[in-house]
């Protein structure tokens, strides 16, 4: 019993220093609280959105030509100008934008997706969160 | 009596054995980033930019950077000093190319230390003044609207001389003209013209300026369509 007791009081307090480490540790209380950005959707809503939907893909044109989310098109900064034009092209009102790059934290879908909104005045933009990553382990699922 | 003191000894020995532990991975991690997001704010006319994320190195021993990867072509880790030894202060460089860029970008920076737990994601918010800044780069005509001229309203940066050397529209569906907006000759107006009648069409229109007294040419693009 006393064995018991101890252990009892020593998971106690691990779990007592756990939270305080989280509660007092910056770092560690964003990774635990913290939300994502407000323009990032998740693959899941994204698949069960209903209306047009128009996938853009930030990554390189080398990533892109090795594998893309079905009927994507590409954009990103490196030919900017040219592939913004078929983006336009293809996009109607009403139509939601989801902008991916590798994975979560990547940064160019959230450059590529900021300059959809701020320069073409483009609503309904979204940022899918995980990225790439995201939804090729959601296909190997 | 005895056997409760060793009791609380075993007690202590593992608080102790416990604390120890949870202490461990922020000893080993050696490399303390005074920032992990640095800001770098560029003129229009600026080539490039370096950005420093400094350290030090609070671990007990020496750290060896293995791996710098920027997470965008439009940067480059720049060759430095890689080890550092215990306390010693050190910083990362990466620079940044503005190429034909304005506004802003985030750019993350993978690290890697010759420690187990020293990987780090470093974030490089670039910002790159816009010389010539245009309210909307794109405009539309929804079906059955009035295929009427839309303005899109251009503004210099302040103190930048601009002179606008042609204006080059895709498609000769539609036309395009710059006037002058204000007094100052910072600001002005494109005037787009779509084709007459219930067609789809689609252009780009490239404005072609010289600004600063360098006379530095740059391009610019919008475009127009109508559903």
């Amino acid at each position: 019993m006393s064995i018991f007791r101890s252990w009892l009081l020593i998971v106690g307090l691990a779990t007592a220093l756990a939270v305080a480490d989280t509660a007092l540790n910056p770092r560690a209380r964003t990774v635990v609280l913290a939300g994502g950005p407000p323009d990032e959707i998740t693959l899941l809503a994204a698949r069960t959105h209903r209306g047009p939907l128009l996938w853009i893909d930030a990554r390189t044109d080398a990533e892109f030509s090795r594998d893309h989310i079905p009927e994507a098109l590409p954009l990103n900064a490196d030919h900017w100008d040219a592939q913004v034009a078929q983006v336009l092209r293809s996009w109607q009102p009403g139509c939601r934008i989801i902008v991916y790059c590798s994975q979560s934290g990547c940064g160019a879908s959230r450059n590529a997706a900021d300059r959809l909104r701020r320069d073409y005045r483009l609503p309904d933009v979204w940022v899918l969160r995980g990225g790439w990553a995201a939804w090729e382990k959601a296909v190997v699922r | 009596m005895r056997r409760t003191t060793a009791i609380w000894r075993k007690r202590a020995a593992c608080i102790a054995l416990g604390l120890l532990a949870g202490q461990w991975p922020a000893a080993a991690t050696g490399l303390k980033w005074d920032a992990t997001e640095v800001t770098l704010a560029l003129r229009w006319n600026a080539d490039s930019g370096i950005a420093r994320f400094t350290f030090v190195n609070e671990g007990p021993g020496q750290v060896k950077i293995t791996d710098l990867t920027p997470g965008c072509g439009c940067t480059a880790a720049l060759p430095s000093k890689t080890t550092f030894a215990a306390g010693e202060r050190g910083e990362a460089t990466v620079e940044f190319k503005a190429g034909n860029r304005a506004g802003s970008f985030r750019i993350p920076i993978a690290v890697q230390t010759s420690e187990p737990a020293g990987a780090a994601t470093l974030l490089l918010i670039a910002t790159i003044e816009d010389a010539i800044t245009f309210d909307n780069r794109f405009i539309y005509w929804q079906k059955a609207e009035p295929r009427g001229p839309r303005r899109v309203r251009i503004k210099a940066v302040d103190s930048l001389p601009v002179a606008f050397g042609g204006i080059e529209v895709e498609n000769p569906a539609f036309s395009a003209k710059l006037e002058p907006h204000g007094p100052g000759g910072r600001e002005f107006e494109l005037v787009v013209t779509p084709p007459a009648g219930d067609v789809s069409a689609f252009t780009s229109i490239v404005l072609r300026a010289r600004l600063g007294d360098a006379k530095l040419e740059r391009a610019y693009t919008l475009l127009a369509r109508t559903l």
